[in-house]
């Protein structure tokens, strides 16, 4: 057998959340490479849009869907829509997310809130009725975009929130999986040290010190370069594999 | 992203231990991607066996002892020009009450486990930091990381979790000249090493009740792991350790 095959996501259907830009967008082209119908499912449905066109463009298979993680009863419509229209879902990619730099003693209740709504609760929402699903039909894959936050304090930015949002959706990510592991459906996470996107502005000057400097690869990733890892997580290729968290990080953590 | 990303076209690549288990399924993977890879074995039969398959040659090599190590890299890089990917994977189990382990139980498990993989890292990494570019990937086990039951096996676990740390060590000295470092850590595989065990119930039961996917991996599970880690497709990962172990440490 070419191990490639392993890979290979041909007439799976995948769902990404937040997966009009940034990492999620990355995710969502990575997906279509090795052949899944992908969902876009994200907030804006111009940006939306534009990526699904981009991937169809390019002979891959995308669909639209308006999605808010934080509404529990619009993770459901999503979940009827893209069975409706491509069938059950085979593939979650839970990477919507948000963070605010703030100092912990300055952070307002609502921005605390606004964090866990969407990194946690919005997370959960998602899990658990498409995780439904796929216990119901005795398998599928399921990825949680966690991060480096989750195991180290960024600095020199404060950011209380995320990082604790992070971490629970790490331990999140093995007490789904140890649970749903007899229904063989498997749930691992991906951690990204500093990759250039809207919400890491990686080569703003007053970053550099502590984002690329303490990096012992002394660079960023672009969002392209993460989509293997996440192909690797979504197919047979870590077949084995389950409640783990893989760190693609430019070394960040290691020191 | 791109599947190319995958590839390993026209790289070289060498795997300790590859005449059999894990090591003759990831040569199979390296060499399906498009490597030549070199078949560092022991075993002379097994690992010419290996080398037929592998299409890269086979050389004989102790894992144990720096010289041999150094002759084999030095063979590879006569015969191919480079080494791109350095698998060190050759390794030994062996189960002991820890206050029954001989003096020579212990450095015998240290000199395979451990200083096998710190030589070829060394030897190969030499190369590699001379081309400004290569991927090491160790193999480690989630013994590293858990204290296995209900085996008894201190040195195994202490040489592993050394294997998971010289990773990280060597992966942040060598991060800025083009040399990544990475491990794969896997938890129960059917292999030669977990054959005993898998055949006494009062290990294989507790073994399995404490592996939530319920059951052991193949070799061939693991393989597509170290493609992923000795190619390009995970450009950015350095110092990561990959577990991959069914969910056993999630308990």
């Amino acid at each position: 057998m070419a191990v490639l095959d392993a890979f290979d996501l041909s007439d799976k259907v995948a769902v990404v959340t937040g997966g009009n830009m940034g990492l999620g967008e990355a995710f969502a082209r990575a997906l279509a490479e090795v052949g899944a119908s992908v969902v876009v499912a994200a907030r804006t449905r111009d940006r939306s849009e534009a990526v699904a066109g981009e991937i169809s463009a390019s002979g891959g298979k995308a669909m639209v869907v308006d999605l808010d993680v934080t509404d529990r009863g619009g993770v459901k419509r999503m979940l009827d829509e893209v069975t409706g229209s491509l069938g059950p879902v085979d593939v979650l990619v839970n990477n919507a997310g948000i963070c605010y730099h703030r100092p912990a003693a300055e952070v307002p209740p609502e921005e605390w809130l606004d964090v866990f709504d969407v990194n946690v609760h919005g997370l959960w929402y998602c899990a658990q009725t498409v995780g439904r699903q796929m216990i119901e039909r005795g398998g599928g894959v399921i990825v949680n975009i966690g991060s480096i936050s989750a195991m180290i304090v960024n600095r020199p930015q404060m950011q209380p929130a995320y990082n604790a949002s992070k971490a629970a959706v790490h331990q999140l990510t093995k007490s789904l999986a140890a649970e749903w592991a007899p229904y063989n459906v498997r749930v691992n996470a991906l951690a990204p040290g500093y990759v250039k996107t809207a919400i890491a502005p990686v080569d703003r000057p007053e970053f550099r010190r502590h984002w690329i400097e303490d990096a012992p690869m002394q660079r960023y990733a672009m969002p392209e370069e993460l989509g293997p890892s996440l192909v690797y997580l979504a197919s047979d290729a870590s077949g084995f594999m389950t409640g783990s968290v893989l760190v693609v990080d430019g070394g960040y953590t290691l020191w | 992203m791109e599947w190319d990303d995958f590839s390993l076209q026209d790289r070289v690549a060498v795997v300790t231990g590859a005449g059999g288990g894990l090591g003759l399924e990831i040569g199979r993977a390296l060499r399906s991607v498009g490597a030549v890879v070199v078949a560092a074995e022991l075993n002379a039969e097994t690992g010419q066996a290996a080398a037929r398959e592998f299409g890269g040659g086979f050389v004989q090599t102790d894992v144990t002892d720096p010289d041999s190590i150094r002759e084999m890299v030095r063979t590879v890089l006569e015969q191919h020009g480079k080494i791109d990917v350095m698998v060190n994977n050759a390794g030994i189990a062996h189960n002991v009450p820890a206050e029954e382990m001989t003096d020579e139980e212990w450095r015998r498990m240290i000199a395979v486990n451990l200083d096998g993989v710190f030589w070829g890292c060394r030897e190969a990494g030499r190369a590699m930091l001379e081309r400004g570019s290569g991927s090491i990937v160790n193999i480690a086990s989630m013994s590293g990381v858990v204290s296995n039951h209900p085996q008894p096996q201190a040195h195994y676990n202490a040489a592993k979790a050394g294997v998971i740390m010289l990773t990280k060590s060597l992966a942040g000295e060598w991060a800025s000249r083009g040399v990544r470092v990475n491990s794969v850590s896997p938890g129960y595989i059917r292999t030669p090493l977990t054959e005993l065990g898998m055949s006494r119930a009062e290990w294989a039961d507790v073994w399995l009740s404490s592996t939530p996917l319920g059951r052991i991996a193949e070799p061939r599970e693991i393989a597509p792991a170290v493609v992923y880690l000795a190619s390009d497709a995970s450009s950015y990962a350095t110092g990561t350790n990959l577990l991959i172990d069914g969910g056993y440490t999630s308990w």
